[in-house]
């Protein structure tokens, strides 16, 4: 036997009312011109992200080059495009990871209680009790530079803030009546929590991943800046204004403009975050205020 | 109260613990043989010394390499509760005496930035709420919502950009004198300016809206009496836990800050640490940090005590 219930999503009118809201519609629109960028990156440009080209090098901006060339003669804007790809993706994958862990250990501790839920919550608060760039420090010290590691490590430490607000909510979805009907009818707790309880958790934890994608690529980027991310010649923002911050008297444009994409691109997740924060639920003020 | 305190300290303490254990943990997965970079790096000081079979003994016995990994962490935890950190594998020097000379340049830029973001930030948050929906209201937390997003390694390479290099008005980088000390603190305060600012603001709305405000109001008090004398203090509750966590975020914010501007401090020993693989430093600097941390947060909630008696702390 197989029970459904109608599960808590976002009705059609209340996205619409979401896109009205003006934080949310400039966002959402930058957004959409960002992933067009980064999936037709090489369609939108006659030059190669990583071929070298040292007739041209550290060329300020011009027609041909509207964001100039780097040390190794490499056209910026090209570089900038393709960086999308790479920090936008890394930072999806990191919300991703972080929200599938975040909220299988929130409802597990919200629905158990008990010596569990104690356990549980005593790692989120020593998780919360260190700053998120030094534990991924360390991590990234332990596993060495990279894409790959940096990635990882900041997907293994973003899930405490979905673990502890998913788990408030698996505290009150589990007083409902269906869920008392379905363990009533002997549904197990696997289905239960798999089913119905995470799906329900989802929605109110948008304002959270909106956010949480901005802050992901401040990270992301900040790593790369220190040297400890995505390494050369791969077109990363962060490791681009690394590379470029040597040449920043002769070379402005080197460190400018992937800077000024990395702002862009957070500041449009931070008004969706902003936005949906507002428009679905005020009270999510205090948790999401980092 | 007490069993609070007791409560909080216990946590605080159980923190650190983990901590170190995890990051004693993570550390030992650094490949490379240990030994051998001691000996290359400590004692001869030559990168390339291929060090004899006996030396790596001797090595391995001194730092005690060859035991199991949770023999090597109780022996770093009784060292440590001596006050010794161990030894650095680059400089050959103590690591706790390292990090307490690096330790008053970090406590100069994260006062600086702290006072800045203050100074800036509350009078600023509570003029916005008083004229809720005004064209300063939103103009400061557009100001507020651009700071934030903007990376602060790109802000301080564009403080240099201008007032170093083009303005010619403030060195590059280094440490020394104010004129060194502007550019990092203004990098650092940013974003924690933008964060204080949005609070300091929902904060005071939010008392704006309470019955004894309304109820002053209609007494015919003066508007700025009552925001001045009692919306504030109760408005600054919130805003003091977010400065103390901010400190998490300034300590993070340092590691960047003090890399662009050669800033000698923690944040840029832990990343030079990094780069190097020095182990017992990395673990120092983490430890280290991680009790400042604790030590604060801790201070933050029992200032509550002080700042808002309505909350009893039997029931917490």
């Amino acid at each position: 036997m197989t029970l459904r219930f109608k599960q808590n999503k976002l009705p059609g009118k209340r996205s619409i009312y979401l896109l009205k809201h003006k934080s949310v519609a400039i966002g959402s629109t930058l957004i959409v011109m960002l992933a067009f960028l980064a999936i037709f990156a090489p369609y939108l440009t006659p030059y190669d992200p990583i071929e070298v080209d040292l007739y041209n090098n550290i060329q300020s901006p011009s027609w041909e080059h509207p964001f100039g060339t780097d040390n190794l003669g490499r056209d910026v804007l090209t570089r900038v495009i393709y960086a999308t790809r790479i920090d936008i993706l890394a930072s999806i994958f990191i919300v991703g990871i972080s929200m599938i862990i975040g909220i299988s250990i929130g409802i597990v501790s919200g629905y158990y209680g008990g010596v569990i839920d104690k356990v549980l919550v005593g790692m989120m608060d020593t998780f919360l009790a260190l700053p998120e760039i030094i534990l991924a420090l360390v991590l990234v010290g332990a596993l060495g530079p990279g894409l790959f590691n940096v990635t990882l490590a900041l997907s293994l430490l973003g899930w405490v803030k979905y673990a502890r607000v998913s788990r408030g909510l698996a505290l009150s979805i589990k007083e409902k009546e269906f869920i008392e009907a379905m363990k009533a009818v002997g549904v197990n707790d696997f289905y239960l929590l798999t089913r119905h309880i995470a799906p329900n958790t989802i929605s109110p934890l948008l304002t959270l991943a909106a956010l949480h994608l901005g802050h992901a690529i401040l990270s992301l980027a900040a790593l790369g800046f220190l040297g400890l991310g995505a390494q050369p010649p791969m077109p990363e923002w962060g490791a681009m204004l690394n590379e470029g911050r040597i040449f920043l008297r002769g070379g402005w444009w080197l460190s400018i403009f992937p800077g000024l994409m990395i702002m862009i691109t957070v500041l449009a997740f931070n008004f969706i975050g902003d936005g949906l924060r507002d428009a679905l639920d005020p009270r999510m003020k205090e948790v999401v205020i980092k | 109260m007490l069993e609070y305190v007791a409560k909080r300290t216990a946590i605080a303490v159980f923190v650190v613990f983990a901590t170190s254990a995890l990051t004693f943990l993570l550390l030992s997965l650094i490949p490379g043989d240990t030994a051998v970079m001691i000996i290359q790096r400590v004692f001869v000081g030559d990168v390339t010394y291929n060090p004899s079979r006996m030396e790596i003994k001797a090595a391995e016995e001194m730092f005690q390499l060859g035991n199991p990994l949770w023999m090597q962490y109780l022996h770093w935890l009784s060292n440590a509760l001596h006050g010794d950190l161990g030894v650095s594998y680059i400089s050959g020097r103590g690591v706790l005496g390292e990090i307490l000379v690096r330790l008053p340049a970090t406590v100069e830029l994260a006062i600086t930035a702290t006072i800045l973001s203050l100074l800036v930030a509350i009078p600023l948050g509570v003029i916005s709420a008083a004229k809720q929906n005004s064209k300063f209201d939103y103009s400061s937390m557009a100001l507020a919502t651009f700071f934030i997003s903007m990376p602060n390694f790109w802000l301080g390479l564009i403080l240099i950009l201008i007032f170093s290099l083009h303005l010619d008005l403030l060195p590059v980088s280094g440490y020394g004198g104010i004129e060194h000390l502007v550019l990092p603190a203004i990098t650092l305060c940013a974003g924690m300016m933008s964060v204080t600012l949005r609070l300091t603001r929902s904060s005071v709305l939010e008392v704006l809206r309470l019955d004894y405000i309304t109820t002053a109001k209609a007494k015919g008090m003066d508007e700025k009496r009552i925001l001045y004398r009692h919306v504030l203090k109760n408005a600054m509750i919130p805003v003091i836990t977010i400065v103390g966590l901010q400190l998490g975020y300034l300590l993070g914010g340092t590691v960047i800050v003090e890399t662009i501007f050669a800033w000698p401090g923690i944040g840029k020993l832990l990343i030079d640490s990094i780069n190097a693989r020095d182990i017992p430093m990395i673990q120092g600097c983490v430890v280290f940090i991680a009790i400042v941390f604790s030590l604060v947060n801790m201070l933050v909630d029992l200032s509550y005590y002080f700042l808002d008696p309505r909350i009893k702390y039997d029931e917490v």
